[in-house]
């Protein structure tokens, strides 16, 4: 058990270069430009995870009004760094970070983490049918 | 009548009439106005106003102005329907300079549903793994 990692909001604290290099590689933003990521980055409520030294080694952002909507995406540890239960005290600083409270919309996207957000009161949604979307999925995608 | 203009200044933008807006449209779903003057401040807004600069229609989009969107609080006034003014919304949201890269643009609202599908959006896919903590009262 280790709790040398640390949680921040401080952007000044990201690693970029590491946050899309972990992120390129990932199913939902494969391919993501550089300048595309730093914008959203930019326009959102990051959370970095951080070794005791200070290395990136996991992210989330959260895309808010602060005060009626949220969105949680960009989610993940490294691979090195899992099984120590990063992922759930990410998803509890999110949670609990001040301005994310008394919202009336909190949504996600997952493929196969529903466990790890049930855990925080996250469900699917009841009526998909009142639920729409313009989604590219193959948007940052390069051609071959 | 072809007097509207499309604005997303917030200094052209009469908050207080938008919050009253929500409140007779979307009265279950509207937030106090406190909560709404600090979710106004961290939104991209698209009004209609008229020549007079009153507001006709208004929609709100939470964004990270690069890869999603949520778009809500949509409505048009009573008194200027039937002049295709939520299409005009829609249009000046996907010619926003800011919004070309959005890979997401989400909505939910089952009344205004025909319309939103004219403008390209689709139903979530049932099987499509969305998850939300929804307050509908607050």
């Amino acid at each position: 058990m280790t709790t040398a990692y640390e949680i921040s909001t401080d952007p000044a604290r990201l690693d970029r270069t590491a946050i899309h290099a972990a992120l390129t590689r990932m199913y939902w933003c494969e391919g993501i430009p550089r300048e595309t990521l730093d914008k959203a980055i930019d326009h959102s409520l990051p959370f970095g995870v951080y070794t005791a030294a200070g290395a990136q080694v996991g992210f989330a952002r959260v895309v808010t009004d602060r005060a009626t909507f949220a969105y949680l995406c960009d989610v993940y540890v490294l691979e090195s760094h899992r099984g120590n239960g990063l992922s759930k005290r990410l998803i509890e600083a999110i949670t609990a970070h001040p301005d994310l409270q008394g919202l009336r919309r909190f949504s996600l996207v997952t493929r196969d983490a529903h466990t790890l957000y049930e855990q925080f009161g996250f469900s699917p949604i009841a009526n998909p049918r009142g639920h729409m979307e313009i989604l590219r999925p193959a948007l940052y995608k390069r051609p071959l | 009548m072809d007097a509207y203009e499309v604005t997303s200044d917030p200094a052209r933008i009469p908050r207080e009439t938008v919050h009253k807006a929500l409140l007779r449209m979307h009265s279950c779903h509207a937030p106090s106005a406190e909560v709404f003057a600090a979710a106004f401040v961290n939104s991209v807004h698209f009004a209609v106003l008229t020549a007079r600069g009153e507001l006709a229609a208004y929609a709100r989009l939470i964004t990270d102005k690069a890869t999603f969107a949520h778009l809500c609080d949509v409505f048009v006034l009573p008194e200027h329907r039937g002049q295709h003014l939520s299409r005009k919304i829609i249009e000046a949201v996907f010619a926003h300079p800011e919004l070309q890269s959005i890979r997401q643009l989400t909505h939910v609202d089952n009344e205004s549903k025909p319309f939103f599908q004219h403008s390209g959006f689709a139903s979530t896919p049932i099987q499509e793994p969305v998850l939300a903590i929804l307050r509908p009262q607050q």
